[in-house]
């Protein structure tokens, strides 16, 4: 299958990438894939494994963040029956297993700097050595990488190996955030309300105009995720057949942008002053001297204010 | 330079007969044949003009006019509707999308050109 097929886009960056991907996917180099949480960095891992020569055999996706320090190690080259205390058989680790297919390490950014450096004599060596075995096993695997952080930084900062960086960055692809491709939104929202309108057996919703025109200006920090639970939400909670802005999570956070956008008495400068005004008399228990100082000015000026806002002691 | 239209209809022998007078005009002209379609062709050949209808399949024009208006990556493409839907409530909620200019069918080809000529024009100066 081809990668333009399974990845919903119509943006040019985008586009592009697929493009230099779906060549790239054919050739053995190492892929690193960059962008923030939720781009969909995954998806095009897959969609490269996917449009490769290795299609047919596996691919093993491993999150390094969600495996301890310690483990790391032999989740990656496995260990020797008697390797350590509690080894009583022998295990396979994530590079055995991807062999003749694609290793997908997610969060590399995280793993220890002694993982590193086995992890650059495995791909340069093709072959490493199980915990406790003095036998190589000898690997055929494509490494993807993908990391949300910045690991030119890291390499600065001595947390990150830089001949493992240029070993995993053979071509790197930096998936941009959805805010930089809104154009996006309506075909991933159409594709998501499809598929959970299935997924919950409910007929086919449509979004109303003035939902779509709320997406279309939030700016998704949680990117592509985001979207997709939000939309799940939403049809799980509507029962018509419109989706509207209510059924969305984050409703309430946006109203309050609508609100500051449309309400132009919220707006008025005199009307916030004279409010302000009336609180900090109040507050001051109408104490003009006090009630002065408080607001920083001086006693005829907040006279002038209390007259002209027309602001009397309510008792 | 030639400038590009993008022509948006699902009456395919409409799409094809308006694409003849436009190219005689001397534009190049992409066509796109419901919502979808034609978001994908937006932001992927970038026109210098949008002629849309808004009834079609895979998202009705509002939407697809509402998301050409909002992201546009820097640009002001005119957008003008020609549809056969021609009440007052129609045209005004067009018109709040960002929507340019309204014309309905049938249309007169003077008049199109004209309108295109003007918002091509002022999209120029």
């Amino acid at each position: 299958m081809s990668i333009v097929d399974k990845i919903i886009t119509c943006n040019k960056r985008m586009r592009q990438i697929i493009n230099t991907a779906q060549k790239i996917a054919l050739s053995d180099v190492n892929v690193l894939i960059t962008g923030e949480n939720g781009v969909g960095k995954n998806f095009l891992a897959g969609a490269i494994h996917e449009a490769s020569n290795r299609k047919d055999g596996p691919f093993i996706a491993l999150n390094c963040l969600a495996i301890p320090e310690n483990l790391i190690e032999s989740e990656l080259f496995g260990y020797e029956k008697g390797a350590f205390t509690d080894a009583n058989t022998a295990k396979k680790g994530n590079f055995e297993f991807a062999n003749k297919g694609s290793l997908f390490l997610e969060e590399i950014g995280d793993i220890s700097l002694a993982a590193q450096g086995k992890m650059l004599k495995a791909i340069e060596d093709k072959q490493f050595y199980p915990l406790g075995s003095e036998q190589p096993v000898h690997v055929d695997v494509r490494v993807i990488s993908a990391t949300n952080q910045d690991l030119k930084a890291a390499i600065a900062g001595k947390r990150f190996r830089e001949d493992l960086y240029y070993r995993l960055k053979e071509i790197e692809f930096y998936v941009p955030p959805l805010r930089e491709r809104k154009e996006d939104i309506p075909l991933l929202l159409d594709h998501y309300i499809e598929m959970f309108c299935i997924e919950s057996k409910k007929p086919k919703m449509q979004i109303s105009n003035a939902a779509l025109s709320q997406l279309l200006n939030y700016d998704w920090p949680g990117n592509i995720r985001e979207l997709k639970n939000s939309v799940r939400i939403a049809v799980f909670l509507n029962e018509s057949r419109e989706l509207w802005l209510e059924n969305f999570p984050f409703t309430l956070q946006m109203k309050e942008e609508v609100l500051v956008e449309v309400s132009h008495t919220e707006m008025n400068l005199d009307r916030n002053i004279a409010k302000h005004i009336r609180l900090v008399y109040k507050r001051c228990n109408y104490n003009k001297t006090e009630t002065a100082s408080m607001l920083g000015i001086s006693r005829p000026r907040l006279d002038r204010y209390l007259k002209s806002f027309n602001i009397i002691v309510e008792h | 330079m030639q400038k590009k239209i993008l022509l948006i209809d699902d009456e395919k022998k409409f799409v094809h007969n308006l694409q003849m007078s436009l190219e005689m005009y001397g534009f190049e002209v992409l066509c796109a044949y419901d919502g979808k379609e034609a978001i994908e062709k937006f932001y992927s050949m970038e026109p210098d003009l949008v002629i849309m209808d808004l009834v079609m399949p895979n998202f009705d024009g509002d939407k697809v006019a509402m998301t050409f208006k909002k992201v546009q990556h820097g640009k002001n493409v005119p957008i003008i509707v020609l549809s056969a839907l021609a009440d007052e409530r129609r045209v005004e909620q067009s018109m709040r999308f960002g929507v340019d200019a309204y014309l309905t069918k049938p249309y007169d080809l003077d008049e199109l050109r004209a309108k295109i000529d003007e918002l091509l024009g002022a999209q120029e100066s």
